[in-house]
């Protein structure tokens, strides 16, 4: 599956750590495919971070957009007001409204630094001030049954943990506010997210100076030859969410017929190849059979690691060294570099990984997955040597927008052979202006 | 633990080649004891909540009970699905409070099966190096006049 989830430590240990955002069976896949397959990627270091309900990460959109609610901090003080002169640093981009995710959630992540949480959406207001509209007690009573029940079927059709919460914690919105908190990092095509692959745009929307760098050939064709990414697969397109995810796959079925039409010979595989990879994909479970005897107990075995270890220690390195939760979303160079001798730790001993079923031979596959997109990630953000996306990430050691050297796409590409990675630095030409 | 099985109303989909909270989950999680021909979640720790299970399970004999690592016990959340509407019933931890019920119609904007994936508009040019879609440009709508954005979408 595209997009990653859990390539962070998430904020809850215990049954939660499910709990994310976007859902936790979002391992990516289609990161590793295209980064193994030698396809380069753009916007790696784009990481997306929604702020939600906290703990259950139910959806605040219904609650800013429809119901008009503001959130503030434990002692009433509307942030977005409040710290409105730190928009002045990230200027154009940041004074754009709707005021962009990342922007909104540094300015409630500056508050939470000044030890001003909890922060509140403040539900009994808002709930009051459009009852307040009312004609009369009848129209006010209708209202506010229909408000609650609005409020209640944004959970329940999308986030039912959220109303688990609410009933478990007796909280009714028409009588007291709730908690939001910026949730864990994650790696999406869209919705403010924009890693992927890098792929060539279409043709009739390119101009004379873009054609030689967006356009080679086939819609959405990756820059390897015959493989095609849509949706979270392909990156640089962050306001395409899912009926864009959509028309996006629709414009990649018609381009990859149109280049087997063009290239219509089977690929030739060599037997040998194949049987190498069947061989490299069932290795866990093979490790698993002969060790397992070794020890008493299977989970605790000095001659492999279980998957279930592999991605909480994978989830540890980038919760503290590449700007997670516990880090307050927070890094600079030194402890990226560091972190990246831990990732390299943590690739060799993915060697030794072992799986005591099917279930396990996936959940180790999803954890090696998540481990390229992590270290994509974290060379990414270092080869930016600037902060862009407050709120995202912090770079402690670049702490500024540094437009002159860095409106640019971040690309990297990764020779499986080799080992080694490429970090490219692309222009940003304009279609539109 | 999220999704949880009571045995005395699972009967195993023994009907079925297999059960239908394993076949719905998205994560791989439902599995059958074959032993005791019941449903259980093998891996509730990458459990979503998504309800699949609960909203799928022909005995509904699947339910969900919070994540204990940050829910208070006492409160639930049931689901019961029908071929039009969902009927959820809230219950707090607080028994004082009135248990709240809702009934929302299924979203689902045409039926299984039904969908008309060109609807009534001609393919377009036919041509599979062109940039146009299929059913462009009549199938986009544009006869109704653009679309009209009163407010941007955030996130």
């Amino acid at each position: 599956m595209g997009g990653a989830v859990h390539v962070f430590k998430p904020r809850s240990t215990g049954e939660g750590f499910g709990r994310s955002w976007y859902p936790p069976f979002n391992s990516g896949a289609s990161t590793f495919f295209t980064l193994d397959a030698g396809a380069e990627m753009t916007c790696q270091e784009v990481r997306f971070i929604p702020v939600r309900f906290k703990d259950a990460y139910g959806p605040v959109g219904a609650w800013f957009l429809l119901f008009k609610s503001i959130a503030t901090n434990a002692y009433g003080g509307n942030y977005m007001q409040d710290n409105a002169a730190e928009l002045d640093k990230w200027e154009p981009y940041g004074k754009v409204k709707p005021r962009p995710a990342n922007i909104r959630n540094w300015l409630m992540m500056l508050d939470v630094m000044d030890g001003k949480s909890p922060i509140y959406m403040q539900t009994a207001d808002a709930i009051q001030a459009i009852v307040d509209t009312a004609a009369d007690e009848k129209d006010a009573k209708k209202k506010l049954k229909e408000l609650e029940a609005e409020a209640w079927e944004d959970f329940l059709d999308m986030t039912i943990s959220q109303a688990i919460l609410w009933a478990a914690t007796n909280t009714e919105p028409d009588k007291k506010p709730s908690e939001i908190m910026a949730c864990d990092p994650y790696f999406i095509g869209s919705h403010s997210g924009a890693s992927g692959a890098w792929v060539s745009g279409p043709e009739d929307v390119q101009t004379d100076e873009t054609m030689d760098e967006y356009f080679w050939g086939y819609a959405n064709m990756t820059t390897v030859s015959g493989l095609f990414a849509a949706g979270d697969a392909s990156g640089a397109s962050s306001h395409k969410f899912s009926s864009g995810s959509f028309t996006e796959g629709r414009i990649v079925g018609k381009s990859a017929l149109a280049f087997i039409l063009d290239n219509n010979t089977l690929p030739n595989v060599d037997q040998s190849v194949i049987d190498e990879r069947i061989a490299e994909i069932l290795k866990p479970l093979d490790m698993y059979e002969e060790h397992k005897d070794a020890t008493t107990d299977p989970a605790i075995n000095p001659n492999y690691i279980r998957p279930t270890q592999h991605i909480y220690r994978l989830q540890k390195i980038m919760d503290e060294y590449a700007g997670g939760v516990s880090a307050q979303f927070q890094t600079n160079d030194k402890l990226m570099e560091r972190g990246l001798e831990l990732l390299a730790f943590l690739k060799e001993d993915s060697e030794n990984l072992a799986a005591d079923s099917l279930h396990e031979l996936m959940r180790s596959w999803e954890s090696i997955h998540r481990m390229y997109q992590a270290e994509s990630h974290v060379r990414s953000m270092l080869f930016r040597e600037e902060t862009r996306w407050p709120g995202y990430y912090f770079r402690n050691d670049k702490p500024t927008m540094d437009n002159d050297n860095w409106l640019a796409f971040c690309n990297c590409k990764y020779d499986r052979n080799t080992g080694e990675w490429e970090m490219i630095k692309r222009p940003v030409k304009y279609i539109t202006q | 633990m999220p999704s949880f099985v009571i045995p005395d109303k699972c009967d195993g989909c023994k009907a079925l080649d297999k059960t239908a909270c394993q076949y719905i989950c998205p994560n791989d999680l439902m599995v059958l004891n074959k032993e005791t021909e019941k449903a259980f979640n093998q891996d509730p720790q990458m459990c979503w909540e998504c309800y699949s299970c609960v909203k799928i399970c022909p005995t509904q004999a699947v339910e969900v009970r919070g994540y204990q690592d940050f829910v208070p016990m006492g409160a639930s959340v049931t689901a019961l699905r029908s071929s039009e509407d969902i009927m959820w019933t809230v219950q707090f931890r607080d028994k004082e409070i009135r248990p709240k019920r809702f009934k929302f119609p299924i979203r689902r904007g045409v039926e299984e099966g039904k969908a008309q994936p060109f609807d009534h508009y001609p393919t377009g040019d036919d041509d599979i190096k062109s940039t146009t879609l299929m059913t462009e440009p009549e199938g986009i709508n544009t006869e109704k006049g653009p679309v009209k954005f009163d407010k941007l979408p955030t996130l």
